[in-house]
């Protein structure tokens, strides 16, 4: 088997030789290992080797085809300890065709590959259709997009950079440089499952805004985004109702996001934003959920507080070096993730980075502690 | 004898005519951009201890359009940059995602090179941004030139105090700037160099900028292929050719 992995890496480099004009190969090799601090048990070490492959095909001016992957070997103490479940908290991502594959699933070693783009595109004078696995981003904010009714993907699961996909067929229009008109479907096994919507996306006055209404699992949404900005710093919001069509199926929700962003010209780069959820709690019982930091998200599950702020401060230290903290706050019970970060350019195409990931918290017993946290450094080979 | 002294008087005019700073900038300045241009660069961050490269293809139209396709290094490939006017929007293949930058990016290092991307984007015009003085001539590289000083008009959304620029008085090559900041002091100093032929016309394809500060550090661009004065619309600068253009 790992000669299999070793030619799904060393392939695309043969083809990429080559220099076939129409078909681009792309991908990265990354190493993580994952340092999971527990304060009661002993710490884990985890590694991940993943590698990711991208197939772009243009075989004429309008048309596109992109089918990309990602392998994933993973080996260490979770997949040791949470052996047989640990392959069912990895393989989530899939939507209505399952298109993952584990072709080694044993005690303390899991290889996982996934398709998560793959769909033909059609591009001619002001019109463009996808068919296929692809993402459909309609998110305007850095942290919480509750305009991502397709697709949305959660802040902590940062070493999924290139985040989920749907399966689904989408109409787009061009109406003008910065505006469109957008039909999209997502195919589903019921009725109550899909999840389809039309959008329009205008400019005007230097902002960036959108509309859009339709169905999403059995909800009706309808929503508005903008992007624009206040004097130099940039100014975006989303807001998403939903209203069930059934009992059952959630409740009436209103989610909104807003954030402000600054770049000043010694490169120092800030981030500020607040996520307001009507459905929320003030004191929810863990933001550790498993399914919030693996994205596999339902946009209504962006956070399970009723408000939520977001702080990010980002430094380009040297051309090479640039630097970071982003932190998490949860006003209505102080709970608090924080996540500093460090990436390194080692070479030309090789980057190091080093991410933490703390939680901190109220216990049972009202003290305010870590409530679990993890260090991961990476090594990354793009090519 | 009329003859000659019309001739001498069309001359004088000119003359006085080719020393109005501001018609110097100009010839220079679209002599290097044309109405319309596109081409390919390549962008050198040059330190004593390593270099890193990138490569782009661009449009642009005047000063208020562009568009910028990164084509080098593998990680960022694909991604771009659109500018229309005073909106700048930025593209991002992999997670299928245009977005929209705030207006305070553009005084930001592009990439972290020595160059804002401002700079690289032609936000700021100097023709349009600026006031022009002839301060005096000089020769430099072999090249018999003007030095004309630039001050930002008032209204101008502009991060320097001043710049000085030596112009060749023959051919309208910018040899030599340099950029002061609003205090007067030198911030960074501007070559051009390898004069050759390119897209029609003769011109520096070499750039360097190295900061006064650091002056063991530079920033080097490459101009490759490039065409000028080519059929470019503003309609072209849109968000669909962003996510398109290859």
């Amino acid at each position: 088997m790992k000669r299999a992995v070793w030619l799904l890496i060393i392939l695309p480099l043969c083809v990429r030789g080559q220099d076939a004009p129409k078909l681009q190969v792309s991908g990265y090799v990354k190493d993580m290992v994952t340092w999971t601090i527990n304060s009661d048990d002993p710490d884990f070490i985890d590694n991940l080797v993943h590698n990711r492959l991208n197939f772009h095909w243009y075989p004429s001016e309008s048309l596109t085809g992109k089918l990309e992957l990602r392998n994933r070997l993973l080996f260490g103490d979770l997949a040791t300890e949470f052996y047989p479940l640990y392959a069912d908290f990895i393989d989530v991502n899939n939507d209505y065709f399952d298109l993952s594959w584990t072709p080694i699933d044993e005690r303390g070693v899991l290889l996982h590959t996934m398709i998560d783009r793959f769909f033909l595109r059609y591009n001619k004078n002001n019109w463009e259709v996808t068919a296929g696995r692809q993402r459909i981003n309609w998110g305007k904010n850095l942290a919480w997009n509750p305009n991502d009714i397709f697709n949305a993907y959660s802040f902590f699961d940062f070493d999924y950079e290139e985040r989920p996909g749907s399966d689904a067929i989408r109409i787009k229009r061009f109406t003008g440089y910065a505006s469109e008109f957008e039909f999209a479907f997502n195919i589903a096994g019921s009725l109550r499952e899909i999840t389809t919507a039309l959008r329009y996306q205008m400019n005007t006055g230097l902002y960036d805004i959108q509309f859009f209404g339709g169905v999403m699992k059995n909800n009706l949404t309808v929503g508005t985004g903008w992007a624009g900005n206040l004097g130099n710093a940039g100014f975006k919001g989303e807001l998403t109702y939903f209203e069930p069509l059934e009992e059952g199926y959630g409740v009436s929700q209103l989610l909104a996001s807003v954030s402000v962003d600054y770049s000043f010209p010694n490169s120092i780069y800030l981030n500020g934003g607040f996520l307001y959820n009507s459905d929320g709690e003030k004191s929810p019982p863990s933001i550790l959920d498993p399914g919030a930091i693996n994205s596999n998200l339902d946009v209504r599950e962006l956070s399970p507080y009723v408000m939520s702020t977001f702080i990010q401060a980002s430094y380009q230290i040297t051309p090479l070096m640039s630097g970071g903290l982003a932190t998490i706050f949860y006003p209505s019970d102080q709970a608090l993730f924080l996540n500093p970060f460090v990436t390194y350019s080692l070479k030309e195409n090789l980057d190091f980075d080093l991410t933490g990931q703390l939680f901190f918290a109220e216990n049972e017993e009202g003290e305010y502690t870590s409530a679990g946290s993890a260090i991961f450094t990476r090594i990354k080979w793009s090519f | 004898m009329r003859l000659l002294l019309a001739g001498l008087l069309i001359t004088m005019i000119h003359g006085l005519h080719a020393q109005d700073p501001t018609e110097i900038i100009k010839k220079a300045d679209e002599k290097m951009q044309g109405k319309s241009n596109q081409g390919t660069m390549t962008m050198q961050i040059v330190r004593p201890k390593w270099t890193r490269e990138i490569t782009m293809k661009t449009w642009s139209l005047g000063t208020e359009f562009s568009l910028v396709l990164i084509t080098a290094p593998a990680r960022d490939k694909g991604t771009g940059t659109l500018k229309r006017e005073r909106e700048l929007w930025s593209w991002q293949p992999s997670i299928d995602r245009v977005i929209k930058m705030p207006p305070s990016m553009m005084m930001q290092s592009w990439m972290g090179s020595d160059f804002t991307n401002d700079d690289l984007v032609n936000q700021s015009s100097v023709v349009v941004d600026y006031t022009h003085e002839l301060s005096g001539d000089t020769i430099i590289a072999g090249y018999d030139t003007w030095k004309i000083t630039l001050y930002p008009k008032e209204e101008a959304a502009v991060v320097w105090g001043k710049l000085e620029s030596y112009i060749s008085k023959e051919d309208y090559y910018q040899l030599l700037t340099k950029f002061y900041d609003e205090d007067g002091y030198l911030v960074n100093t501007m070559t051009m160099s390898d004069i050759r032929e390119v897209g029609g016309r003769v011109i520096p394809t070499r750039l360097e900028m190295v900061p006064a500060e650091n002056p063991d550090q530079k920033t080097v661009i490459i101009y490759g292929d490039f065409e000028f004065d080519i059929d470019l619309e503003e309609k072209f600068f849109s968000v669909q050719n962003l996510k398109t253009i290859r």
